[in-house]
């Protein structure tokens, strides 16, 4: 099914599309969250809440590339559920719990800041991607969005693992020149 | 602002970006029916339900790249064949061209050829031996058994002086002399022993001669002009002289011609003699001093190629 039938789909809040969606993309949306959360059933939990972010935010949204919200989408759960397993594995005890659960509604302070910050972060990433030439870029995203691996990177594009992880240590190093530079590191 | 945040970060750029990610999986993906795919052959991915392999396999090579990998193995072995082939091959071809390389001269250990020779004589003695062996029994028969001798004597040398054949082969046939081949102690070492085998045969005053020949200076002649060392070459007309060497204080020399007709003795004495040719074709001049010992030479005599035309 096409891209555009599935949004179509979606708009009209057909329940039905969301199986399709998660037959076409399914397997996509799992690799991403497992290569991020490391666990089969974290990984279908990622999904599946996916599924339920999806038809939640189309409409309003429509995305111009629904491979790529799905993607960010998945993304988004599976850091949320690795940030919480390992707070949970760094405290592990009934306050450190109930302090998330309060801060849940509670914002601090922080948070905000770092919400800026963020925001400001990803304006600094997606102007420096712009400038990246393409096999560069498609690197880096598959390496740090996709959470790819080099060896899999490697065989995508047809280089060695060598070459892959130079040509990554060597963004890195672009990356940080170029945050320092904005004032964000 | 840690590594977390910038994770989160990366995952609110615009769609635009991503979608370079996916335009390549998902590029033939777009045209099949949703009932065509599975989730599990979805292009670039793998089962979801297998674990990925980690990066810590550096040692496995992607289906890609074994090709390449294979080609640059192959290479490696080719370059070490050739390697190896060089290695072992190059002090042969060296040992091959120059033998006394394998050898350092300097080496101290290794003696040296004339330490080798006066330390063991029989290595240069062998041969002598062994064809005096040959040469013995034939002297027992009569003097044509003798000079039957001399001319396989002569087929022996064909492998070392092509001169010292054609002097025997023509003092065979003109004069059957058993000492003729005497003269070829000067031409080469092989000669010499040769000649000494035949003078075994022919008699025991032909030997001391040999020895004599070979402990003192050489009865000959110094060789000038055209062609090898006993033979001479010339055309009609031409006066060809020879300076003797090798004679003792007090010994003369008398020259003969085995055809007066092709060439004349213009003039001789102890010191030099002077052959006058006057005619197309083959002679040979015969100096033999007074204490025995002789030499010959072929004068080979040509037509003028002026008064052929």
């Amino acid at each position: 099914m096409h891209d555009e039938l599935i949004v179509k789909l979606l708009n009209q809040r057909d329940e039905k599309v969301l199986q399709t969606i998660k037959e076409q993309y399914g397997a996509l949306c799992y690799q991403i969250a497992y290569r991020m959360t490391g666990n089969h059933q974290e990984a279908e939990e990622c999904v599946n809440d996916m599924l339920l972010d999806v038809w939640n935010s189309i409409p309003p949204n429509c995305p111009n590339h629904l491979p790529a919200y799905l993607a960010a989408l998945v993304r988004r759960t599976a850091i949320n559920k690795y940030e919480k397993a390992h707070r949970l594995k760094r405290g592990g005890t009934q306050f450190s719990t109930a302090l998330d659960e309060i801060s849940e509604i509670i914002p601090a302070k922080e948070q905000v800041e770092s919400e800026i910050e963020q925001r400001e972060m990803t304006a600094a990433l997606t102007a420096w991607l712009q400038t990246l030439p393409p096999e560069s870029k498609r690197i880096f995203l598959q390496r740090y969005y996709m959470s790819d691996s080099v060896k899999a990177i490697a065989q995508k594009y047809d280089m060695s693992i060598g070459a892959v992880k130079m040509k990554l240590m060597r963004l890195r190093q672009q990356l940080k020149d170029y945050l320092e530079k904005e004032g964000l590191l | 602002m840690n590594a977390m945040d910038l994770m989160k970060a990366l995952g609110d750029i615009p769609e635009e970006l991503v979608k370079t990610c996916f335009d390549e999986e998902f590029a033939d993906n777009k045209t099949k029916a949703p009932s065509d795919t599975n989730s599990s052959d979805l292009p670039g991915l793998a089962d979801p339900y297998q674990p990925e392999e980690t990066d810590d396999d550096n040692n496995s090579v992607p289906p890609s790249k074994i090709g390449t990998k294979h080609i640059h193995f192959s290479g490696y072995i080719a370059t070490v064949a050739a390697c190896l082939a060089i290695v072992i091959g190059l002090p042969l071809i060296i040992s091959y061209f120059n033998p006394k390389s394998s050898i350092s001269p300097d080496d101290p250990f290794v003696p040296t050829r004339s330490q080798r020779e006066s330390e063991n004589p029989i290595v240069t003695e062998a041969k002598e031996t062994n064809t005096s062996t040959t040469y013995t029994n034939k002297s027992t028969t009569s003097l044509s058994t003798a000079v039957y001798s001399t001319e396989t004597t002569s087929e022996h040398q064909t492998t070392t002086e092509t001169t010292a054949i054609t002097t025997e082969e023509n003092i065979t046939e003109s004069n059957n002399e058993t000492t003729l081949p005497i003269s070829k102690t000067e031409s080469t070492t092989t000669s010499k022993t040769t000649t000494t085998l035949q003078a075994t045969n022919t008699g025991v005053q032909t030997t001391s001669t040999t020895t004599q020949t070979k402990e003192e200076s050489k009865f000959s002649f110094e060789h000038e002009g055209d062609g090898d060392t006993f033979t001479e070459e010339a055309n009609i007309g031409a006066e060809i002289g020879f300076i003797i060497t090798g004679l003792k204080d007090g010994e003369s020399v008398t020259y003969s011609l085995s055809d007066e007709e092709v060439a004349q003795i213009a003039y001789s004495d102890n010191k030099q003699v002077t052959i006058f040719c006057s005619k197309e074709g083959k002679t040979i001049l015969t100096a033999k001093s007074s204490d025995g010992q002789s030499f010959e030479v072929i004068i080979i005599i040509y037509p003028d190629p002026i008064l052929q035309y």
